[in-house]
C-alpha cells in the first residue's frame, strides 16, 4: 500500500482549529456526517453512505457442514474488500493492515457479540448448516470506514432472509422464493460501532474525516512531546451495552474521555439502529407492494448531480446556517450531559432481558458506573 | 457520433469540424483529442472547446494529475534523497527536486527543506517515459513566487476547480481579496494552499474556493458577500 503523505503544514493547521474548537468541515466536535442507508433488489444486499464514505454489503448464504466443536450452530463468516475505488493509495487484491483490522473490528462486534441466532441457523445437527456471508466493500473512503462498515453490515444482516427448508426423513429440499417465503435473520440485539478521533488527550470527535483520522493517529503530531491522540471505536446496541472497545494510537491516560465517548456512543447507536429499523421497515413495505428496489434509486432521486457536492469538505461553522453556537458553549453542554445522563445508566441496566449474556454485560456497565465514582473522588 | 464544438462529448464521438480546418491550416488539438486515420475522435467525456484560430480540446472533470512542462504545481516532500528531494504531486509517480533548484543553493549552501514541506514549483521536465522534474527557480535563476510554503494549509480539488479560479475572468478572487487578506498558491495539479491571518479566515477562504466549483460569476460574488458577512458577525 502507498502511505497517504499528509504535509506537516496540513497537520499543525487540523491539530491548531481542533484545538480552537473548530472542524475543517463546520461540524460540531460531538456532530456526524450524514447518513444514508439504500437497499438492493436482493435481501441483504445494501449502500451505506456517511457522508462521502460509502460502502457496498451484500449477504449471501449456503449449506455447509458445521464445525466439529458446534454441531448445531451456523456459521457468520465476513469478509472485507478495499479496492483502489476506494482510494488511490490501495492495491487491488492485496491483504492490507486496514482490512484485517476492519475485518476483525467487525467479526468481534457481531460474532462475539452473539447478536445473531446461529442456532437458528442449523438444518440437521452435525450435518447441515445455514453459513451467512457478509461482503463489504468499500466504494469510496473518506473516513471512519468502521462506523460506516459496521452500519453496512447491521443493516445488511438485519434485512437479510434466507430460503425456507423442509425436512422430510432423510431429505432436505430448499425452497426457491416463489414458492415459500423466506425467514429473515434472528438479532437478539442490534450492535453498531462508532468512531472518535482523540486529540490533544482531552477533546473528542465523532465521526472523523479522512484527514482528521490521519493527523489524530500519526506519531510525530507536533514539535511539542505532550500532544497525543488515537482512534476510540465504541460498539453498543440499542438498549446501550458496550460490545466493543477498540483504541488504536497512543494510550489514554485520562478515563474520563472513555466515559465520555461511552456515553456520547450510547445516544448515537440507539439513533442509528432507530434509523436502520425504520428504513428496513419502509422497505419492507414497498417490498410487500412489489414496487422494484434497487441501487439505481440512489441515482436517480437524490444524486441527480453527483458531483455537485452539498457539503464541502472545507466548510466554515454557519455556512448556509442560521442558528449561531460559539464552540464555548458546545463543551459546557457537553459536561453538563454527561452529568444528567448518569442516572439513566441505572436505569437501562434493570429493565434488560434476563439472558446470561446480558448478564456478563451488566457487569460492563457497572464497571462505568465506578469509574465515574472514582472520578468524583 | 458526429458531434460539433460546444457539445457534450463522449469518448467515442468524433468531430468533422476540427478535420475540414485542417485541411486548409495546421491545427492544435489538445487533450481529450486524438488523430487517428482521418478522423479526429474523443477520448476523454466532456465539452468540446475551441479557441480562435484554431486550437480544440476536450473540459473534462478529472481528479489526476498528469504531469506537463511549466506548469505550476504545489507538491509535498515524502523523501531526501541524497541530492534530491521526491515530491509527491498527485501524479502516477513521485517527481524529483534538486536542493541546487533553489535560489542560492549551492553544493555548500544546500537549502532548508524538511520531509513533509510543501513547495510551489515549476514542472521542468515532464515526459511520458521519464521521472519529471521539478525547479523552484525561474531562467534567471531567481525565485520569483516558487519555494517552500510555510503555515497555512493545502486542500486538494478537482483539476477544473483550478483551471476556473485562475482564468482572469473569475471573480472569485477579484471579490474576496477586498474581504479580508489572504495568501493563496494553487497549482495547477489540483493542490490549493491558503493562508490567512486566523484560522477561521483561512476556513473561510477554502470554503469560498471549493464552494465557487459549480457557480456561476453572479452566484460567485453573491457566495463572497455571505461568507465575508458570516466571518464579520464571528470576528465582531
Amino acid at each position: 500500500m502507498k502511505e497517504v503523505f499528509l504535509s506537516n503544514c496540513e497537520k499543525s493547521f487540523i491539530q491548531k482549529i481542533i484545538s480552537e474548537g473548530h472542524r475543517l468541515d463546520g461540524r460540531n466536535y460531538n456532530e456526524s456526517r450524514k447518513l444514508n442507508i439504500t437497499f438492493g433488489s436482493q435481501y441483504g444486499s445494501c449502500i451505506v453512505s456517511l457522508g462521502e464514505t460509502k460502502i457496498l454489503s451484500q449477504v449471501s448464504c449456503e449449506v455447509v457442514q458445521p464445525k466439529q466443536i458446534r454441531p448445531n450452530e451456523g456459521i457468520l463468516y465476513i469478509n472485507v474488500e478495499i479496492s483502489p475505488m476506494a482510494a488511490p493509495q490501495f492495491e487491488a487484491n492485496r491483504q492490507t493492515d486496514l482490512t484485517v483490522y476492519l475485518n476483525r473490528l467487525l467479526e468481534k462486534c457481531y460474532k462475539d457479540s452473539k447478536c445473531i441466532d446461529l442456532e437458528s441457523l442449523c438444518i440437521v445437527v452435525e450435518e447441515k448448516v445455514w453459513s451467512l456471508r457478509v461482503d463489504i466493500k468499500v466504494l469510496n473512503h473518506d473516513g471512519n470506514l468502521i462506523e460506516c462498515a459496521s452500519i453496512a453490515t447491521l443493516a445488511s444482516l438485519a434485512h437479510f432472509k434466507r430460503p425456507d427448508v423442509t425436512r422430510s426423513g432423510e431429505k432436505v429440499i430448499i425452497h426457491t422464493l416463489t414458492e415459500k417465503d423466506p425467514i429473515p435473520t434472528v438479532l437478539y440485539h442490534y450492535p453498531v460501532c462508532s468512531t472518535f478521533a482523540i486529540f490533544n488527550n482531552n477533546i473528542l470527535i465523532s465521526d472523523p474525516s479522512f484527514i482528521e483520522e490521519s493527523v489524530c493517529t500519526s506519531s510525530i503530531s507536533s514539535e511539542e512531546g505532550n500532544i497525543s491522540g488515537g482512534l476510540l471505536v465504541v460498539g453498543m446496541n440499542q438498549y446501550k451495552e458496550l460490545c466493543l472497545l477498540n483504541l488504536t494510537g497512543a494510550a489514554i491516560y485520562n478515563s474520563s474521555i472513555v466515559h465520555r465517548a461511552i456515553l456520547s456512543a450510547a445516544d448515537k447507536c440507539k439513533s442509528i439502529v432507530d434509523l436502520v429499523k425504520k428504513t428496513i421497515i419502509s422497505d419492507d413495505n414497498l417490498r410487500q407492494k412489489r414496487v422494484k428496489i434497487n441501487f439505481g434509486d440512489i441515482i436517480t432521486s437524490d444524486h441527480v448531480q453527483s458531483l455537485s457536492r452539498k457539503d464541502l469538505s472545507i466548510c466554515l461553522k454557519n455556512f448556509d446556517l442560521n442558528e449561531k453556537t460559539s464552540p464555548k458553549d458546545e463543551v459546557m453542554m457537553d459536561d453538563e450531559s454527561d452529568v444528567e445522563l448518569e442516572p439513566s445508566k441505572y436505569d437501562v441496566v434493570p429493565s434488560l432481558p434476563q439472558t446470561a449474556e446480558i448478564k456478563a454485560k451488566k457487569g460492563a456497565s457497572t464497571w462505568i458506573e465506578i469509574s465515574s465514582d472514582s472520578e468524583e473522588d | 457520433m458526429k458531434i460539433s464544438i460546444g457539445d457534450v462529448a463522449l469518448p467515442g464521438d468524433y468531430c468533422e469540424e476540427i478535420c475540414e480546418v485542417a485541411e486548409k491550416s495546421k491545427v492544435i488539438i489538445g487533450p481529450g483529442l486524438r488523430k487517428e486515420a482521418d478522423r479526429v475522435y474523443i477520448t476523454k467525456p466532456g465539452v468540446l472547446k475551441k479557441r480562435s484560430p484554431c486550437t480544440y480540446w476536450v473540459d473534462s472533470y478529472q481528479k489526476r494529475y498528469v504531469p506537463s512542462r511549466g506548469e505550476n504545481i504545489i507538491g509535498v516532500v515524502v523523501q531526501k534523497a541524497g541530492d534530491i528531494f521526491r515530491v509527491d504531486v498527485g501524479g502516477s509517480i513521485t517527481a524529483a527536486l534538486s536542493y541546487l533548484s533553489f535560489e542560492g543553493a549551492t553544493k555548500k549552501n544546500r537549502p532548508e527543506v524538511q520531509v513533509g514541506d510543501v513547495v510551489y514549483a515549476k514542472m521542468l521536465v515532464a515526459s511520458k517515459d521519464m521521472e519529471p522534474e521539478l525547479v523552484c527557480v525561474d531562467s534567471h535563476g531567481k525565485k520569483g513566487r516558487l519555494g517552500v510554503l510555510t503555515d497555512g494549509f493545502v486542500f486538494k480539488c478537482s483539476l477544473n476547480l483550478i483551471r476556473k479560479i485562475l482564468n482572469p475572468s473569475c471573480p472569485l478572487l477579484e471579490s474576496l481579496k477586498n474581504e479580508w487578506p489572504f495568501e493563496v498558491a494553487a497549482g495547477m495539479n489540483g493542490r490549493i494552499w491558503i493562508k490567512a491571518n486566523s484560522m477561521r479566515e483561512t476556513i473561510a477562504v477554502g470554503n469560498a474556493i471549493l464552494g465557487a466549483e459549480y457557480l456561476n460569476d453572479e452566484e460567485i460574488k453573491t457566495m463572497c458577500n455571505n461568507i465575508a458577512a458570516i466571518l464579520a458577525g464571528h470576528v465582531s
